[in-house]
Parts: C-alpha cells; sequence; structure tokens
C-alpha cells in the first residue's frame, strides 16, 4: 500500500511540471503584448517595463518556466501584479471558503445521493420507488440557480435558517450553497446508486445470499450494497477533483468569496499569476482526490486491490 | 417416508411475446435418505424446479402459476415467512458455478460465519471456530487460511467445496445440488460428487442431485426424474431407467450418452435442437418430445400424453406406451 501511494505521489511531478509550463506559456502566447493587455494601451513607459520585468516577461520561456518552478520548490506562486500581493495569499483565501462549501456538498451527496437511490432501487416495481426515481430526474434537471435561488428566498429569507450570502457564520453560511450545489449532484448518484444497485440485485451472489437464508435487509446493506457503491464512488472522484474550480455560479450567487469566483474574476481581469497558480493547486487537488478514491477503491473491493495496488489486502502471505 | 413433496408445480417466464412454459406441471417426492437425480438436457426446467422449490422463483424473473412444495407439513410456496425460517438451514442449495455464487468482496470465512451466527445465533469465537471446523469437513487444508481469503484468490474447486461447507453448515435435512462441480473439470468433479456422498451418508441427509450427465446419476442416485421440455417423461428407479428405459427420450438420452462414450457417431435416433431455436415452435399441444421424437404418432402432437404409473414403480408419459398396454401388450418394450 505505502508503494502505491509513493509511486502516485511520484507520477505527480510530470503531472504538475505539465500544467506549470501551459500555464506559463499563456504569458507567451497570448494574442497581444500581455503587458498591454493587462494595463490598457496609453502606460507610461516606465511602469510597463517594470510590470514586464516584475512578470518576467524580459527573459526568455524557458527561464521563465523554471523561475516559477524554482518558486514553486520554495512555496511560492509569484506575484499578482494586479492584486498587488503574492499569488499564495490569494489562493489560502479562497481555498477554504470552497473547501467548505465543496464538504457541504458532499455530506448532502452522500446522506441524501446514495440512500434515495438504493432505496429506489430496492422499491423499483413499487410506487415509492418510482416516485423517488422521477423526482431525482427532475430535481436534476432543475437549473441550479433558480433552485438556488429558490432556497435562498425560502429557508433564507422567509423562514431565516440560513444566511442567504457572505462566509461570516461559519459553517451555518455553507448550507445554502452545499444544498444548491449538492443537490443536482445527489440525483445524478441516486440515479448511478439506483442503476448500479439494480445491476447488483441480479447478480448470483446475491440469489446465492437469499438461498442461505440470510434477512433481506443484510443481503441488501451487506451483499448489495458494497458492490454497488464502486461506480458511486467513480462519480465522487470526479466531483471532488472538478470542485475547486467548476463553482463559479454557485459562489457568485451566494457571494463566497471562493475558488471559482477567484477563477472568473482573475480571468475577467487578465491576471495571469493567479489563473497560474489556481491551476496549479486544481492539479495538484484532482491528482490527490484521485489517489484518495482509489484507495477507497482498493478498500471496498479486494480484487481492485490486488490489481490496482498490487498488493495483497489479505493475511495470506 | 416422504420429506419434501412437490405438486403440480408450474412456473412460467413472461416474455413479450408469449410465458415461457420453464415447469409445465410436475409432481415428485423426496424420500428421506435418498438421492433423487433429476436429469435431462439444457432448457429441459431443472434448475428453475430447484430454484422454485428454494423459493427463489421471484429472484429470478419467473412466475409461479401453480403448485404447492410441502416440507415437515406445511406449504412452503404459500408464504416467503416459512421459507425464511427453512432456507439455508433446513433445506440448503448448491449452485452451479462456485465463483459467481460468492460475494466477490467478502471473505470466504465471513460469508460462511454470517449463516452460523445468522441462523446458529453462534457467538464471534464459536463463528470461528465452527467455520474452521466446517471447512475441515469439506477437506480443505489450512482452514483458517482459507477462511481468511477472498472468492478470487481461490480455485473453482476450493470455492465449490466451500459452497458445500455453507450448505452444510447449518445441519439441513435437504441439499439441493444444482450440478455441483459440472464446470470444473471430472477429476475436481468426481471428488466433489464422492465428498458430497459421503457426507451425505454420514449425516443422514436427502440430496436432489440435477445433472445432466448420466453416468453421474447412475452412480450418486436412487431415483430419478427424466425432464424434458418443463415435464417429466419418466421417473422410477435408477437402475430400472437407466438399464431399461422406456420413453423415447430417456432411449435417446442414454444412446447418446453412449455414442459419447464409444467416440462421436451421429445419433441418429433424435434430431438435435438447441433451447434457443425452440423459441419459434409454438407450445405443444400434445406432448412436448413429439417434434422430436422419431416414434411420434398423430395423437402425441394432439394430446397430453397422460402419466402412467408401471407395476415396477415408475411412471412413464408416453402416448405409446398406452397404446401398446390398451392392445393388450403389457410387457411391451420399446
Amino acid at each position: 500500500m505505502v508503494r502505491f501511494i509513493v509511486k502516485r505521489l511520484l507520477a505527480l511531478i510530470p503531472i504538475l511540471l505539465g500544467i506549470s509550463f501551459v500555464s506559463s506559456m499563456l504569458f507567451y502566447i497570448v494574442p497581444g503584448d500581455i503587458v498591454t493587455v493587462m494595463l490598457g494601451q496609453h502606460v507610461d513607459p516606465l511602469t510597463y517595463a517594470n510590470v514586464r520585468k516584475a512578470l518576467g516577461l524580459d527573459l526568455p520561456f524557458w527561464e521563465n518556466f523554471i523561475r516559477f518552478i524554482q518558486g514553486v520548490f520554495c512555496g511560492d506562486l509569484g506575484y499578482s501584479y494586479i492584486q498587488q500581493r503574492p499569488v499564495n495569499q490569494i489562493i489560502l483565501e479562497a481555498v477554504p471558503v470552497s473547501v467548505k462549501m465543496g464538504i457541504m456538498a458532499l455530506l448532502i451527496n452522500i446522506i441524501v445521493g446514495i440512500p434515495a437511490g438504493i432505496l429506489a432501487a430496492i422499491n423499483d416495481k413499487r410506487i415509492s420507488g418510482r416516485v423517488l426515481n422521477s423526482s431525482s430526474i427532475i430535481i436534476f434537471s432543475f437549473p441550479a440557480f433558480i433552485a438556488a435561488m429558490f432556497m435562498q428566498l425560502i429557508l433564507g429569507v422567509k423562514l431565516g435558517w440560513f444566511p442567504v450570502s457572505g462566509s461570516e457564520k461559519g459553517m451555518l453560511s455553507y448550507v445554502l450553497p452545499g444544498l444548491a450545489l449538492g443537490l443536482p449532484l445527489s440525483a445524478v448518484n441516486a440515479r448511478l446508486a439506483r442503476a448500479s444497485m439494480l445491476e447488483v440485485m441480479t447478480q448470483e451472489y446475491i440469489i446465492s445470499a437469499i438461498s442461505r437464508g440470510l434477512p433481506y435487509r443484510r443481503v441488501i446493506i451487506k451483499h448489495g450494497l458494497r458492490n454497488a457503491l464502486i461506480p458511486v464512488l467513480t462519480n465522487f472522484g470526479m466531483f471532488v477533483g472538478a470542485f475547486m474550480s467548476g463553482f463559479v455560479l454557485t459562489e457568485t450567487v451566494f457571494n463566497l468569496p471562493g475558488m471559482g469566483r477567484l477563477v472568473f474574476s482573475a480571468i475577467n481581469a487578465r491576471d495571469f499569476p493567479v489563473l497560474r497558480g489556481i491551476l496549479f493547486i486544481s492539479a495538484l487537488f484532482a491528482v490527490l482526490t484521485n489517489l484518495l478514491v482509489d484507495l477507497i477503491y482498493a478498500r471496498l473491493d479486494p480484487r481492485i486491490a490486488t490489481v490496482i495496488v498490487g498488493e495483497n489486502t489479505d493475511a495470506a502471505g | 417416508m416422504e420429506i419434501l413433496k412437490v405438486n403440480d408445480l408450474t412456473v412460467y417466464f413472461d416474455t413479450r411475446c408469449r410465458p415461457v412454459k420453464a415447469v409445465d406441471g410436475i409432481s415428485f417426492a423426496l424420500r428421506r435418505g435418498e438421492t433423487l437425480g433429476i436429469v435431462g438436457e439444457s432448457g429441459s426446467g431443472k434448475s428453475v424446479t430447484a430454484l422454485t422449490v428454494m423459493g427463489l422463483a421471484q429472484s429470478i424473473g419467473a412466475r409461479i402459476v401453480s403448485g404447492e412444495v410441502w416440507y415437515d407439513g406445511k406449504n412452503l410456496l404459500s408464504s416467503q415467512d416459512l421459507y425464511r425460517q427453512v432456507r439455508g438451514k433446513k433445506i440448503s442449495y448448491i449452485p452451479q458455478e462456485a465463483a459467481p455464487a460468492l460475494n466477490p468482496v467478502l471473505q470466504v470465512g465471513k460469508q460462511l460465519g454470517e449463516m452460523l451466527s445468522v441462523h446458529l445465533g453462534l457467538s464471534a469465537g464459536d463463528v470461528r471456530r465452527k467455520t474452521a471446523q466446517l471447512l475441515e469437513t469439506v477437506e480443505l487444508p489450512q482452514p483458517e487460511l482459507v477462511a481468511r481469503l477472498y472468492p478470487h484468490q481461490l480455485s473453482g474447486g476450493i470455492l465449490q467445496r466451500v459452497l458445500l461447507a455453507m450448505a452444510l453448515s447449518c445441519g439441513p435435512d435437504i441439499i439441493i445440488a444444482d450440478e455441483p462441480a459440472s464446470s470444473l473439470d471430472t477429476t475436481i468433479q468426481a471428488q466433489i460428487l464422492r465428498l458430497l456422498g459421503t457426507i451425505k451418508a454420514r449425516e443422514g441427509l436427502s440430496l436432489i442431485l440435477i445433472a445432466h450427465d448420466l453416468g453421474v446419476i447412475y452412480q450418486n442416485c436412487d431415483r430419478v426424474l427424466i425432464m424434458y421440455g418443463g415435464r417429466i417423461m419418466e421417473a422410477g428407479l435408477t437402475s430400472q431407467i437407466l438399464e431399461n428405459p422406456l420413453h423415447p427420450y430417456t432411449v435417446s438420452l442414454l444412446e447418446t450418452y453412449r455414442c459419447l462414450e464409444e467416440g462421436m457417431k451421429q445419433p441418429g435416433l433424435t434430431k438435435s435442437c438447441p433451447p434457443a431455436s425452440r423459441e419459434n415452435i409454438p407450445d405443444a399441444l400434445g406432448c412436448v418430445f413429439a417434434y422430436r421424437c422419431q416414434r411420434a404418432m398423430d395423437i402425441c402432437f394432439l394430446k397430453k400424453a397422460p402419466s402412467l404409473t408401471l407395476d415396477d414403480g415408475r411412471t412413464v408419459s408416453c402416448h405409446h406406451l398406452l397404446h401398446l398396454r390398451q392392445d393388450g401388450n403389457p410387457d411391451a418394450r420399446m
């Protein structure tokens, strides 16, 4: 297991080098002169030269790239000329906001999505199963920002349970964004969990478990659920990987200063050092999450442990 | 004494155009301590019969049209609750293939121990001891090691033994074995069957053994049912039926078997007919075997053959025999 983790962490190096390379190229391939794009047409030559030097654009591409890599090794992602602050500081402020919102959405996903899917599967032939299944389609097809505004209006303004926007009230302020983000995703997961559970329930080992006289509930939970969770976990992995930069809409509606908003404003302001930092951190995050997902896979399914992790999880040796 | 009695069991699979009659009104009884063989080609309804007797018809998407399964003075098919009390505990089932029948994500010992704790309410320590003991009963070396492994780490023969241990775990009265180990090679199959026979004799169990290998039936079964198209063609003592078959289907089965033994020669008696190609043939009005039977008469296509009990105790359902009898020649053999 340790060897597997080390191997995967070593694989991070080329990935991060690649993403740094591509994002450093941004400075050189953006049409027109990047400093002019940032500062406008009428800028005095001295400032122009200063900014150019500050961005390292007076150097050739390779040196610029190597300078960024050197910076990364010292834990420095660069300096945002527009915000007049180090990129590290800017990103560090945004990450916790997005992470908290992501965790909230993930929790709602797990609490709502998986049980709904399993219940829909085991009641497949009954009314309750059909209601669950069609309501997940409705929730999924409902535009997220409209749902978000309805939630703000009802749960926030009318009932006053949760703050409508901002991040001042601790975890409480993340409930509504979490719901707005998590509910449509949990509808996806409910449908995935349902399909996967329905398939598992036709497997021979389930029929065999029933033939051994095990109670139905036990068959569902001990024999069915664990096998059905594997495709759902894949979806979780993709969700978590995307969430560093994909929350633009939710963060805008709920006025949360997270990564999504940061990406948006950085693109708007053509703040390339910040963009490069975000790309770097997102890639790091995505790879680490997928490593975590793989470890959970191996925990859920011993066959994957043998094949992917390359070692037996049992005490056979 | 009859320990299990099946009356007029009819099981259909509903398809888009018409129901497929997997089991079509069969009745049989299992006597205490005997081994009853069920034999027939693929698609003759052997496995569906076994699964229905286990109360699993719904799980495989079949519909029970009629029938009763009597065990211990109760008709098990009348309520699923009755099944919950006997399944795995009093009547156990050994499926055809071992590997798909075990949950891939749980250690085999856990799956075996689970039955012990659910049915017998044993404590964790007792479960561990009994699990090891059961795995030893099925002649597995290093039972503690096997118990800790997952199904994908074990061979088919070992898994079949684990399933046998599961079937034995709660001291059942009846074991229904659906072609046990027929997916494995002959040596392992023979080992498993011998082991099953030994354990059966020691524990005084009753056994229903499903097979399509007449050799297996001949060596292991006291009585045999010959099934075709969801109906019983011929039933009786194994020695009688296999040494002196009366029904044309039994005759052709034996002929085919001998051909295989002697090397591939064209059997000649029966048209070959794999199960899939039968879908286009409409439901038989008369005998299900008529359209393949070389001796079929007009009446065979029109009227269902009544089952006739002969003096030696066997039942045969064939118009031919009936005709011969009515012609005043009861000893006529086919």
